[in-house]
């Protein structure tokens, strides 16, 4: 009876010992990707070839979205194609007429640049590209665009999409790169309010139609509907590119600081296309390699951040 | 000409396949709030109903591959994975024995520990995700629990066609 007891004991225990002995083995091995990950030392290769497996699983997600949009055209009507046709036709003109406006405003702007011997805007290149419709990381505001190194694309360059700014890219493969959105909860980005010129960071918070101002006192000015710019600051997004607008100010007097929402331009949950834009060419400070960089913006201009 | 078991396993492969994929298939944002993690489900049932399986091997890959499909920190859900099938495992005998109710709260709670693993990953690694929003998934996941035990087994017990 007594020895039954302890053999039983004994099995136990030596099956625990194994299956615990197994799980500790696979801990440490995880905990070991996440610091090699975390502090980004060697594991690049390793990703870009889980990236590469990862890929057709990627490719798979998005044909039932690509089947829908192909069925869209395939069934639409004469009467609505011609409708889009001519909201579209109208669209056009309308966008010619204000670039001819644009394109006279540069050239002031040159002009008035060279009077001042500040630099000239230097055009960047730009890269369109596609949204892969693919759920990155649950519940984080990531994309993947179809377009990476292949096409010039690299770290930390701005992404934006018809209404502004979007998000900047974080992990570049060779056909495909990761973007985080304004949105995400570990994005920000240094931005100006266009009525008073006043400097700020708008940080992502998880939802795709709101960001947060949360740095200004409560008794600043701002209010609804003001337009929210980037400020050039930080060295990755250029100079007014539309961010957002104010659609929210809650002035707590319990609070020294004021909670300010803001829409964003962007279409952060409903594009489709995407234009990659080079990097502002401004000297940065060297910063930590896996830090949100817009957060690290150097404090003095170095520009002239004023739209 | 195929061994059931080999049948089985691949039923059950094919099955995780499909469980990754909705796990990348865009849906709207109030559904994605609440998108359960089937593979998880998965996992976790073949920790509770199949004890020749290398169980902890199957559940650290299975992390890996979410966590290179989602672009998180490598090994996060990896972790979450193997710290939840080991628990099952330790006591999947007492579980097994329990009602289908009974069971869902156990892995109701195991889903919280896992979740509550990413969510210290995630703050440890500098990117705190601190919205409630994001613990939906533990009941959402958990409430599918006495359908996976019904339907799972029926998938992977029907004969090839």
């Amino acid at each position: 009876m007594e020895t039954g007891s302890r053999q039983y004991i004994r099995v136990t225990t030596s099956r625990f010992s194994a299956l615990g002995l197994r799980a500790l083995i696979f801990a440490a091995l995880s905990a070991a990707l996440i610091v090699a990950d975390y502090s980004g030392v060697g594991l690049s290769s390793v990703r870009n070839v889980l990236k590469y497996a990862a890929s057709p699983l990627q490719w798979i997600v998005q044909i039932p979205s690509a089947a829908i949009d192909l069925i869209n055209t395939q069934i639409a009507t004469r009467e609505t194609l011609i409708r889009e046709n001519q909201s579209l036709k109208s669209n056009l003109t309308e966008r010619e007429t204000a670039l001819l406006r644009f394109k006279s405003v540069q050239d002031e702007n040159d002009r008035l640049r060279e009077l001042l011997s500040i630099k000239k805007d230097e055009r960047s290149a730009e890269v369109g590209a596609m949204i892969l419709s693919v759920k990155q990381d649950h519940l984080r505001q990531r994309v993947l665009i179809d377009q990476g190194s292949d096409a010039g694309i690299g770290r930390d360059q701005p992404v934006i999409d018809r209404g502004g700014v979007y998000g900047q890219t974080v992990s570049v493969g060779p056909t495909t790169s990761e973007v985080i959105l304004l949105s995400d909860s570990g994005h920000a980005i240094p931005v100006i309010i266009e009525r008073t010129g006043l400097r700020s960071i708008a940080v992502g918070t998880g939802d795709p139609h709101e960001l947060l101002l949360p740095y200004l006192p409560r008794n600043t000015d701002v209010e609804k509907n003001d337009r929210i710019l980037t400020s050039g600051l930080g060295g990755i997004f250029k100079a007014g590119l539309p961010v957002g607008i104010v659609k929210d100010v809650k002035r707590d007097p319990s609070q020294p600081l004021a909670r300010i929402l803001v829409e964003p331009a962007a279409a952060l949950d409903r594009s489709h296309e995407v234009l990659v834009l080079e990097a502002a060419p401004i000297p940065r400070e060297p910063a930590p390699a896996n830090a949100p960089s817009a957060t690290n913006a150097p404090a003095q201009p170095t520009k002239v951040a004023k739209p | 000409m195929m061994t059931n078991r080999a049948q089985q396993n691949l039923r059950l492969f094919g099955l995780a396949i499909v469980a990754a994929l909705f796990s990348g298939t865009p849906i709207p944002y109030w559904m994605d709030l609440i998108r359960p993690e089937l593979l998880l489900l998965i996992v976790l049932w073949l920790t509770l109903h199949n004890e020749k399986h290398n169980v902890l091997t199957i559940a650290w890959i299975a992390g890996l591959t979410m966590d290179a499909f989602h672009g998180s920190i490598l090994g996060e859900n990896a972790l979450g994975y193997v710290a939840i099938a080991y628990l099952m495992r330790r006591y999947y005998q007492r579980i097994r024995a329990f009602p289908t109710l009974h069971q869902t709260l156990v892995i109701f709670v195991f889903l919280v520990i896992e979740e509550f693993i990413v969510f210290w990953i995630d703050g440890l690694t500098g990117r705190p995700l601190t919205i409630w929003t994001r613990w939906l998934e533990t009941v959402s996941t958990a409430a599918l629990w006495p359908w996976a035990c019904r339907y799972i087994p029926i998938w992977i017990k029907r004969p090839m066609l």
